[in-house]
């Protein structure tokens, strides 16, 4: 379809030269805003002594693993609210055309994306706030799996993929398929890939799979976008796998905490 | 046939007798001259014409001077019945006289005369001269007025047979001739079966006119052009048409040859030529083939033209007999490729047979199953009671 | 002593994998009674209070608190009992008002109330100069008398300290000492002491209760603790003697009834008997030809009791010869002992 469609989400998705996109920059920093408000979440609270204050408290313990979580979350969502607002009040100046309801919807699918996203590094962090007695520890472990995930988990599965389905020679020809697919299925164990994705099928209307497309898929096809609700189809798996991941770190964060001792 | 001699003479008021012997001296002082007959003739072809009143007749006026000399002419109409009315042409031109070089000279100019329509039947003569430079000729039109033929106005048609297959407009150029000395209103009717349009156009124009106005004694042209309708069965049809005025009938017949059209339409009943599919998942689609043309089609095959991978099935994969202007629902089962992408293909349905065919190219949206969301939904559940289970095990205290 | 028992323990046990914390303790004290829970660093005292709180749980027996059952009822339990942990912290980014306005929200109070109580108790601990002060700027004593304030906050019955003199000067000691003593006759609140500062408790705790290696090994008033030591036979004598000889030490140690001594750098003995030796000792110092610079009888102080219940707890295991727990007690003994006093 016409280019000039969805012009809206290209605000989100468009670079300049020297500057990332917006859902660039969520993708990678997003996860420093979820460590940043997890990292110290329960040993700052038991350096600083106030943890068996707290605990001391007439409130279920767990209320206090609870909060830090909700916080965050509740946090972390109002954040990329806060700056899909901005982003899309800018852009309303600068193209003056109001999005449509479709963007709308996308836009707000995005921005939930991004904040469960963001919530499955905070919950990591505050995994790591939990075991780690103190906060710098806990900071870099998070920080450090951050890295790994974000930048060098694509150099890990080309790698693995490439030893154990060689693209070179007459059977790399054959391998073809299964290196693709093992480097996906191994880059998709990273959130970073997996927001990735989802954040470009959201984002793009005309992004009609993920994955692997072959000839066979492209024949007969006709370049139109796709509605909203075969986006979200296609992006729901990671959207559960997200939210999944963050509800398994939460609760090793919960059930960690709530079999420590309260002592400092 | 009748001519009349002109005498070359110098001396005015001469006596005819003294003419003719003085001329008789002439010639004879004169030999060459003499034997070469007389020195100016004007004449015709046809000087003698029957005609109807009313007509408008011309007669060519050939001269031969045989003076040696060009002459001047004064051209003049010596008799003519009353009310009658003649002029002189040379070229496009009214003229009053001509010049007449030596020699013979045909057609040099002509006469053109209308016979008043009030003329009454009789024989009519015309006296014509040309005279001048002492030359002078006289020539004598003799008309027969015959009595007009009254109630002999016509309908007539160029080509009032044509065949065309059906969903052609026939199209005839008829003339209606008004022979009466009056003008006359025809109305226009055609007795054409139910469902065949018919209409009357004046030549040269686009109005559709239900009468037509022809003055008295001339003739209009008009176009009539017959649409079928479109399920039309193949054959011969005739179709009476007429011209009444106040006075008379005029009658005519057109007749056309519809020949057999052969003509399919593949639809779906409701029109709409997209639905929605999964991958790897049959869907139904119920189409509709049409035979839209007027004879019985054989052996109609279904086939279809779909992306690498795709399937498509038909609940009957031919049709032995369609009749004209029958419809047939048949059920086509597309099954896309299980590496189909969401969103839009095309697939092509064909309905044909050994004369005609027809296509549909529909939309096929394929949608990713939401069964998948249900079992995210359904994840989604299980997290949170495993999230409960936690909470229950090791939380409140 | 005719007021009922507010806070009752049985049988409370807590074991970490292979280690025993608190061992079967049976504990009961009454309403408005101070009490002084005593014993080593890692006796288990914590773990103790902790359990009282429910905020962890025993491994065996039950504890109660005002009728509530520790772990079943922890919130109950939490909303009459104020905990001061031994090193109690505040926000530091919150001022000193805010962080007991917080407390007594936790506490369900309603915001009006938790802003007049606050004022009213930083006034009573003395912090009202610095209560819009950040919590991170204060002192440990200014913490520790904001800690008390907080603990105050929702209104407790009972207040159970761990550690409340830690790291405090002498000054404020008195005040605190002051306040728990205030805290405990003017409100009528039962307070449960846990420390390893003998000396300071001591003045303030109308019983105490000797914990070693997760038991409870004396309970009682102070004075009928040393009383009941000496029926046993145990006396203390602290002995220093110039000049220091070694003959003296040997003389000492052959006394009849001697049952150890032990030196120190400076000279001062420390001898241990199961009679009254003082006549003996001093005799034997005027034979070797030295000077008594010091002697000194021990048995009605705290220190002292503390000290003796902790060997007679060693000896008794001695005796029995057997078990983990009783290695783990003589290790802490000897712990004790090598930390000098």
């Amino acid at each position: 379809m016409d280019s000039s469609e969805f012009l809206f989400l290209k605000l989100f998705t468009t670079s300049g030269n020297s500057i990332y996109s917006f859902a660039t920059f969520i993708a990678f920093l997003g996860p420093l805003v979820g460590i940043t408000l997890g990292f110290d979440a329960i040993n700052n609270e038991r350096s600083q002594g106030t943890l068996n204050r707290l605990a001391a408290q007439p409130i279920y313990r767990d209320s206090i693993i609870n909060a830090k979580f909700l916080a965050g979350a509740t946090v972390i969502l109002m954040l990329t609210f806060t700056l899909g607002l901005f982003m899309s009040g800018a852009g309303l100046l600068l193209i003056g055309i109001p999005p449509s309801g479709e963007e709308v919807c996308r836009i707000i699918a995005y921005l939930l994306l991004s904040a469960v996203y963001m919530s499955v590094w905070l919950a990591l962090a505050i995994i790591f706030s939990v075991v780690c007695k103190h906060a710098a520890t806990a900071a870099l472990a998070s920080i450090s799996i951050w890295l790994f995930l974000s930048l060098f988990m694509d150099l890990v599965a080309s790698g693995i993929s490439n030893v154990l389905f060689p693209v070179e020679g007459i059977q790399g020809y054959g391998n073809m398929m299964k290196n693709y697919e093992l480097d996906l299925a191994l880059n998709r164990i990273s959130p970073y890939y997996l927001f990735t994705e989802a954040a470009t099928t959201i984002l793009n209307p005309s992004v009609r799979s993920i994955g692997i497309v072959t000839m066979s898929s492209v024949s007969g096809a006709i370049d139109a976008p796709l509605p909203f609700g075969q986006s979200l189809l296609l992006i729901w798996p990671h959207l559960v796998v997200m939210i999944a991941l963050a509800a398994a770190g939460f609760a090793i964060a919960y059930v960690s905490f709530m079999r420590q001792e309260i002592r400092a | 046939m009748e001519r009349k001699m002109t005498r070359r003479t110098r001396w005015a008021g001469s006596f005819l007798l003294l003419v003719f012997t003085l001329s008789l001296t002439m010639s004879m002082a004169v030999p060459a001259m003499a034997s070469e007959g007389p020195d100016l003739e004007m004449s015709t072809a046809y000087p003698g014409v029957t005609a109807k009143a009313g007509d408008s007749l011309g007669f060519d006026l050939d001269f031969s001077n045989g003076s040696g000399a060009g002459a001047d002419l004064a051209l003049t109409v010596t008799d003519i019945p009353d009310g009658w009315d003649g002029y002189f042409q040379g070229g496009s031109s009214q003229i009053s006289h001509v010049f007449v070089r030596s020699g013979d000279w045909e057609s040099l100019a002509s006469f053109q005369m209308t016979i008043p329509v009030e003329a009454e039947e009789g024989t009519y003569t015309v006296g014509l001269r040309a005279s001048g430079d002492g030359l002078s000729s006289d020539l004598t039109l003799t008309l027969d007025v015959s009595e007009e033929e009254l109630g002999s106005s016509s309908l007539t048609t160029e080509y009032p047979e044509q065949e065309g297959s059906s969903g052609t407009t026939f199209s005839f150029t008829s003339t209606i001739q008004n022979n009466t000395p009056s003008e006359q209103s025809y109305s226009l009717a055609a007795n054409a079966p139910s469902g065949w349009v018919v209409a009357f156009k004046p030549s040269g124009e686009s109005t559709q006119v239900a009468s037509l106005t022809v003055p008295a004694r001339s003739s209009q042209g008009m176009s009539i052009e017959i649409t079928p309708p479109n399920n039309v069965e193949a054959g011969e049809y005739s179709i009476p048409i007429s011209a009444i005025s106040a006075s008379e009938t005029l009658d005519g017949e057109l007749t056309v040859t519809v020949s057999g059209s052969y003509s399919l339409d593949l639809s779906t009943p409701s029109g709409l030529l997209s639905f929605d599919a999964s991958a790897n998942k049959q869907s139904a689609v119920t189409l509709r083939v049409t035979n839209t043309g007027n004879v019985d089609l054989q052996n109609v095959n279904l086939t279809s033209s779909a992306a690498t991978g795709w399937t498509v099935e038909y609940s009957e994969s031919s049709i032995d007999v369609l009749e004209a202007g029958a419809t047939h629902e048949v059920t086509a089962y597309v099954t896309p490729s299980d590496e189909a992408m969401s969103g839009d293909y095309v697939v092509v349905l064909t309905a044909s047979n050994s004369e005609t065919s027809d296509q549909a190219e529909f939309r096929v949206s394929v949608k990713t199953e939401t069964v998948w969301g249900v079992v995210g939904v359904a994840l989604l559940v299980v997290i949170a009671v495993a999230l409960w289970f936690i909470f229950r095990k090791f939380g409140r205290r | 002593m005719a007021e009922p028992f507010i806070i009752e323990t049985k049988g409370l046990t807590k074991c970490y994998g292979e280690v025993t914390a608190v061992d079967g303790l049976d504990l009961t004290i009454r309403q408005g009674e101070v009490f002084g829970l005593l014993g080593p660093n890692g006796a288990g005292k914590t773990t103790t209070t902790l359990m009282l709180l429910g905020l962890t749980e025993p491994t065996e027996g039950t504890a109660s608190i005002d009728g509530f059952d520790c772990t079943r009822q922890p919130l109950k339990v939490k909303s009459i009992v104020g905990y001061l942990p031994d090193s109690v912290g505040f926000y530091p980014d919150m001022t000193g008002r805010q962080n007991l306005i917080f407390t007594g929200q936790l506490n369900g109070l309603d915001r009006e109330l938790c802003e007049q109580r606050a004022s009213e108790l930083l006034e009573r601990v003395g912090m009202t100069y610095a209560a819009d002060r950040k919590a991170g700027t204060y002192s440990r004593g200014m913490k520790q008398r904001l800690g008390i304030a907080d603990v105050l906050m929702k209104d407790p019955k009972v207040i159970i300290m761990d550690e409340p003199t830690l790291g405090i000067d002498p000054e404020g000691m008195r005040e605190l000492i002051s306040l728990i003593r205030e805290l405990s006759v003017r409100d009528g609140r039962t307070i449960l002491i846990s420390s390893h500062q003998l000396y300071q408790v001591q003045q303030i705790c109308d019983r105490v209760g000797i914990f070693v290696a997760g038991q409870l090994i004396a309970c009682g008033r102070i004075e009928d603790l040393g009383r009941q030591l000496e029926n046993e036979g145990n006396w203390s004598l602290d002995l220093q003697a110039e000049p220091n000889k070694k003959e003296l030490y040997e003389k000492l140690s052959d006394l009849a009834g001697v049952k150890r001594i032990e030196q120190d750098a400076t000279g001062l003995m420390r001898i241990e008997s199961s009679r009254d030796i003082r006549r003996d000792a001093t005799t034997l110092v005027m034979e070797t030809g030295c000077i008594l610079t010091q002697l000194h009888q021990r048995g009605g102080d705290l220190d002292e009791i503390y000290h003796r219940y902790f060997e007679k707890a060693g000896e008794s295991d001695e005796r029995a010869d057997g078990g983990k727990a009783s290695g783990k007690l003589r290790s802490l003994f000897h712990k004790k002992q090598a930390s000098g006093q």
